[in-house]
């Protein structure tokens, strides 16, 4: 799978590189809507079939909150890392980290910054989700199911929970929606912070 | 944002109920995981384009491509690996590979 994947990724890379017209860009996001919204009605036939997930889900119960929680904290923690190694300011790093794969949202808040670490919080959190959509399938078979929740940060609860669904089981799709909504909450309100700290 | 956010959520919910209540043919429920790996390639494709279409980015790959690329790498695997630890010593359960998915 992760090799189909990387063609048709690469293929829509080149195509949209050398093929479509710059103003095309507009029409993919009512394409990607339009997918995304089949896409989980799909996701949730799926999950409602499997009886058995939703059973174990209720005895995990809070614990499950630990998932994004540590996702996050790992994340950031790796920024901070990551700016103290390329000789960044450390909450530089936390602002990128906390970006959990919303390229979009993470480069605006820190836009008014510095366009610069905006810049590079954009590409991270794009190689972010590139990664997630090619290492998603063999982090499933070769670690484990929750640290694809992991890859996929804020998107697993969209553009990579499919795939996220497709190499796990039901219960880990439910978590792993979980999981992104509130990464998705989170960046909003975590990277202000480390900005308000610069 | 926000209204995509809901119609996610209720479009996983209704798919769910109606699968979970039996609502759904059998037929259908075992071409579901088909029918997402339709348009989970067509969405990966359309993903792949936007990022193609995006000349912020293509140009931004020559520049910063190499921080980027380490903060990338290292957050996610600082996430991953805090994700473990709590997965095998908080949760104390960890599934992987061979729990496959039943739908």
């Amino acid at each position: 799978m992760t090799v189909k994947i990387i063609i048709v990724l690469f293929g829509g890379i080149l195509s949209g590189m050398f093929i479509f017209e710059p103003e095309f860009m507009s029409k993919t996001d009512t394409l990607l809507d339009i997918g995304l919204f089949f896409l989980l009605f799909f996701v949730g036939i799926d999950i409602g079939s499997n009886k058995k997930a939703f059973i174990h889900l209720k005895k995990l119960g809070f614990k499950l909150l630990l998932i994004p929680i540590s996702a996050a904290l790992g994340s950031i923690f790796g920024g901070l890392l990551t700016a103290e190694f390329l000789g960044m300011k450390i909450f530089e790093g936390g602002a990128i980290g906390a970006g959990f794969g919303w390229y979009s949202l993470s480069a605006v808040l820190i836009a008014p910054y510095s366009s610069e670490v905006s810049t590079i919080a954009f590409l991270t959190n794009v190689i972010r989700e590139i990664m997630a959509i090619m290492l998603i399938p063999l982090t499933a078979k070769y670690i484990g199911y929750y640290e694809t929740i992991s890859l996929g940060g804020a998107t697993s609860m969209d553009t990579t929970l499919p795939i996220i669904t497709k190499n796990t089981n039901g219960e880990t799709a439910v978590i792993a929606f979980i999981s992104g909504l509130l990464m998705s909450i989170m960046v909003p309100i975590i990277v202000p912070v480390f900005i308000s700290l610069l | 944002m926000s209204t995509s956010i809901t119609l996610y959520l209720v479009l996983l919910i209704i798919g769910g109920f109606l699968s979970y209540k039996g609502l759904i043919h059998e037929k259908l429920i075992k071409k579901a995981g088909s029918i997402q790996l339709l348009f989970l390639y067509i969405l990966i494709f359309i993903m792949g384009l936007r990022i193609g279409l995006d000349r912020k980015i293509i140009d931004a790959i020559y520049s910063i491509g190499f921080k980027a690329t380490i903060y990338a790498i290292v957050t996610v695997l600082f996430s991953a690996i805090a994700v473990y630890f709590t997965s095998k010593y908080i949760i104390k359960f960890h599934p992987k590979g061979e729990t496959k998915n039943d739908g």
